[in-house]
């Protein structure tokens, strides 16, 4: 079935299996690789992308409800003003170790800036708590937010 | 291999499902795994597929009229369409604080973008989040079929584990919830950790006094029995008594003795019999506790 969406504002166009998850679409079908597959079972937030401006797992949802909507990966994210704010924040606070979860993670501090710029610890944990990372632990993400909500200043 | 439809508008979805047999997609966070083979492979679905996230008609939560009190002044419910997502409940100022409340204890905010009550509802799970709150809240449920329209009492549609009174042409359309007046609410959900957990057990109880007086007091366990544990047998006992009595220890241990002859919980791979009981009476105590103070 062919099914069209628009992948970080461009349009583009598959032939898939409705069933099939977007995270297969994006790594398979389009060689976007930046979306990971953790546990594939909505759990881990590895696969976390934006579906018409919510954070969603990619891995539970069919691309067959993707047809006609929005999909923002990180390869789209990096190339945004607010998305690089969001990446240097996670560098600067050490936020990062082996990376796995980071693309998750970015867009789901984005997804939490965006809906509210200057969070407190409570709701930033929040925001983060579908998204796992057993490296740095959460602190350093945490005040990767917090810099990202003070250096974005007027941005968010 | 199967077919999957995606309908814009109830009337469509419902002709597909007048003929044969359909799994209905909503948000598809429990089917997904429920049908999924291995990383990597397409999830496995044995009958057709009709996704109803884009009707965009069952995307609201308003207010209707919903007949008229014993005084004859007119009463309201809340209208809840099969398509709001649990990211939307647990926002929205009009819903009830306990069905909020456990809205947001699911999970975590990308599932919750994409779940639905209605879905919640059907899946009929015992350790389902919403139920509990829903069942106090005397909900019921709108089904529509090509053929027409009836609406049930949630407690009576929720038949067993996974099993509910939909028939295979039908949808859940509608979750209404009537009107009440609750300003004091309870909910603890106990799980293995604050997000992304599933429920061992949970508590939710809601109450109004008046003048130092319980005119109306309810109480449900979620996850200590194949469907909702609520008695409203149970609850006319406290039906005017003053909240000061419900300090006094020889009625907390009565009402502990009769709840705990109706919880009966099982061992699973989450939780234990003897410790969900437990736990689920601890939190009886402390929603006590807590009303003995209003």
């Amino acid at each position: 079935m062919k099914i069209g969406f628009y992948l970080n504002d461009e349009l583009v166009e598959v032939e898939a299996d409705p069933l099939q998850s977007i995270l297969h679409t994006l790594r398979i079908n389009l060689s976007h690789m930046a979306t990971k597959e953790g546990c594939g079972e909505g759990e881990c937030g590895a696969c976390s992308i934006l579906f018409n401006g919510e954070l969603v797992n990619a891995c539970m949802m069919p691309i067959g409800q993707a047809e006609g909507g929005q999909l923002m990966t990180l390869e789209g994210l990096r190339k945004t003003e607010k998305g690089l704010c969001v990446i240097n924040a996670l560098l600067e606070a050490k936020g990062v170790q082996c990376g796995f979860c980071t693309p998750g993670m970015v867009l789901a501090l984005y997804a939490l800036l965006e809906a509210n710029a200057h969070p407190n610890e409570l709701e930033i944990r929040t925001a983060i708590s579908g998204n796992l990372c057993r490296c740095t632990g959460y602190g350093m993400i945490v005040d990767a937010a917090k810099i990202a909500s003070e250096r974005g200043e007027g941005l968010w | 291999m199967v077919e999957a439809y995606r309908p814009d508008t109830l009337e469509q979805a419902l002709d597909r499902l007048a003929v044969g047999c359909h799994t209905l997609f909503s948000g598809g966070t429990d089917l997904m795994v429920q049908h999924s083979v291995r990383p990597g492979m397409t999830p496995s679905f044995n009958q057709d597929v009709v996704f109803v996230d884009a009707i965009q008609a069952l995307k609201h939560i308003t207010k209707t009229s919903d007949g008229a009190d014993s005084n004859g002044d007119v009463k309201t419910a809340l209208v809840i369409g099969a398509g709001v997502t649990l990211s939307q409940i647990e926002k929205h100022p009009m819903v009830p604080d306990v069905l909020r409340q456990s809205a947001a204890k699911i999970a975590a905010p990308a599932l919750r973008n994409r779940a639905t009550m209605a879905g919640n509802i059907c899946n009929a799970s015992p350790a389902a989040d919403t139920l509990p709150a829903l069942y106090l809240l005397d909900a019921r449920v709108v089904l529509s079929s090509a053929q027409g329209v009836r609406e049930l009492e949630l407690e009576d549609f929720i038949i067993a584990p996974g099993r509910t009174q939909l028939r295979q042409n039908e949808m859940l359309t509608h979750i209404i919830i009537p009107q009440a007046d609750f300003p004091v609410t309870f909910y603890h959900k106990v799980g293995t950790r604050a997000a992304n957990a599933l429920t061992k057990l949970s508590v939710a109880g809601l109450a109004n006094v008046k003048e130092g007086r319980l005119v109306d007091c309810r109480i449900a366990f979620g996850a200590v029995g194949p469907t909702v544990v609520r008695s409203r047998q149970l609850e006319s006992l406290f039906a005017g008594l003053p909240v000061e009595q419900l300090s006094e220890p020889s009625f907390i241990e009565e009402v502990i003795t009769l709840y705990g002859k109706i919880i009966h919980p099982i061992d699973d791979q989450r939780s234990t019999a003897d410790y969900r009981l437990q736990a689920s009476l601890n939190l009886l105590r402390r929603w006590l506790s807590q009303l003995s103070c209003q």
